[in-house]
């Protein structure tokens, strides 16, 4: 399989008609050389400038302009989530009370969990238009929880309707949280289903630092409880 | 030999490749044109750094990865589709069937990183965990649904090749 894919990938990049390298090479030195001027006139003696740069990185609101995620979501919940110390492997179970506690007002079912060992779970939430499918899934090392402000990106994709609108938090150090939202059943694609939320919502679903390969014990506890047999997905 | 001259000894003998890793990234010459550049005067700027390497040209394409991804979180946090293609169209006409550099354009800025390290500059899952600081059950994963997807994406008899 990977064969093929290399060589499919290759063979379109050999149908391509570069436009000429140029002075790539030359231009990057100029630059190179220039951003070494300013480092060392910043260093010895442009405190001034330091600082200026320094006020419109603040007023940037970030490195590089990356979006954070809202306030609303991560550090409302920052209090009530567990020291990294006190948690325990996450389960799908556990996921879905998260789920189902960040979700808003709506009428909550079809809950499930991906088959294997991916941590993934599905939910439908009807708000009054009929049911909308969300998927999540994490990926992170255990030892890391979400702390810090994750990046979200969120990306619509109209012609998948398995995953119409995908919104992901990446936190430092490696954790990844996703929201998959669903415009159908999946293998039903001809029969469209509502979103189950908006992006904003989605955002704050998957921002909340109680998300991980590890969580509290105590959502582990009432997923045991409350999904003690849960259906399969995938 | 001085900092300059193993500067660009170097770059001269990578850009060409640096370049179509960005092309494969972004699909737009002109913009890989661009991150190449930007690549090449970051390593100029931190070449002492650099130089320290166990492997110069995988720390170069760590970097471009890098620069790649920052570009694509500068410029949107939400990825437009670059274009429409309906599934029944390109599935039944050759003429539009979607090209596996369509496909990956689909995919998320990262997940497209992933496929690209991985298949495209036959990087081992730990390799691609190192250049974009994820863990390496995220690579497997987005791996996983990337290709899910792209199966989704391309027509029949591309499937076939690595259904």
């Amino acid at each position: 399989m990977t064969e093929e894919l290399r060589s499919l990938l290759r063979d379109e990049l050999s149908a391509e008609r570069p436009p000429p390298l140029g002075d790539l090479v030359g231009a990057a030195v100029r630059d190179g050389r220039r951003i070494r001027r300013r480092r060392r006139v910043a260093a010895f003696g442009g405190g001034t400038a330091v600082a200026g740069v320094l006020a419109v990185a603040v007023a940037l609101g970030g490195p590089y302009g990356t979006t954070a995620a809202p306030p609303s979501g991560g550090e409302r919940a920052a209090a009530s989530a567990a020291p990294a110390a006190d948690r325990v492997p996450a389960t799908p179970e556990a996921m879905l009370v998260l789920l189902r506690d960040l979700a808003p007002p709506g009428k909550a079912g079809d809950f499930a969990k991906a088959r294997g060992t991916d941590l993934q779970v599905q939910m439908s939430l009807d708000r009054g238009d009929g049911p909308g499918l969300i998927r999540v899934s994490v990926a992170g090392y255990p030892s890391v929880t979400g702390t810090g402000k994750p990046e979200v990106s969120v990306q619509e994709m109209p012609d998948t309707c398995t995953q119409s609108v995908v919104v992901r938090a990446d936190w430092p150090g490696g954790l990844t949280v996703q929201a998959d939202l669903l415009t159908c059943r999946p293998g039903s694609a001809s029969t469209p289903t509502p979103l189950a939320l908006s992006a904003e919502e989605a955002t704050a679903v998957v921002s909340d630092p109680r998300w991980g390969a590890a969580m509290d014990p105590a959502l582990v506890r009432a997923g045991e409880q409350d999904f003690p047999d849960l259906a399969t997905f995938g | 030999m001085n900092h300059d001259e193993d500067f660009t000894q170097f770059a001269q003998a990578r850009a060409e490749k640096l370049r179509a890793t960005a092309f494969m990234l972004c699909r737009d010459w002109h913009l890989a044109q661009d991150l190449t550049q930007t690549t090449l005067t970051k390593l100029y700027v931190g070449w002492r750094r650099a130089r320290q390497a166990d492997n110069l040209t995988a720390y170069a394409q760590k970097v471009l990865v890098r620069v790649y991804l920052d570009h694509r979180r500068r410029r949107s946090s939400a990825e437009a589709v670059t274009a429409e293609v309906h599934d029944a169209g390109y599935r039944q006409s050759p003429d539009l069937r979607l090209t596996m550099l369509d496909a990956l354009g689909r995919l998320p800025a990262r997940d497209r990183a992933i496929v690209i390290l991985r298949y495209f500059e036959d990087y081992t899952v730990e390799q691609v965990a190192d250049v974009l600081d994820v863990p390496v059950s995220v690579v497997k994963t987005q791996t996983k649904r990337s290709l899910e997807r792209l199966r989704g994406l391309l027509a029949a008899e591309q499937l076939a090749l690595f259904g």
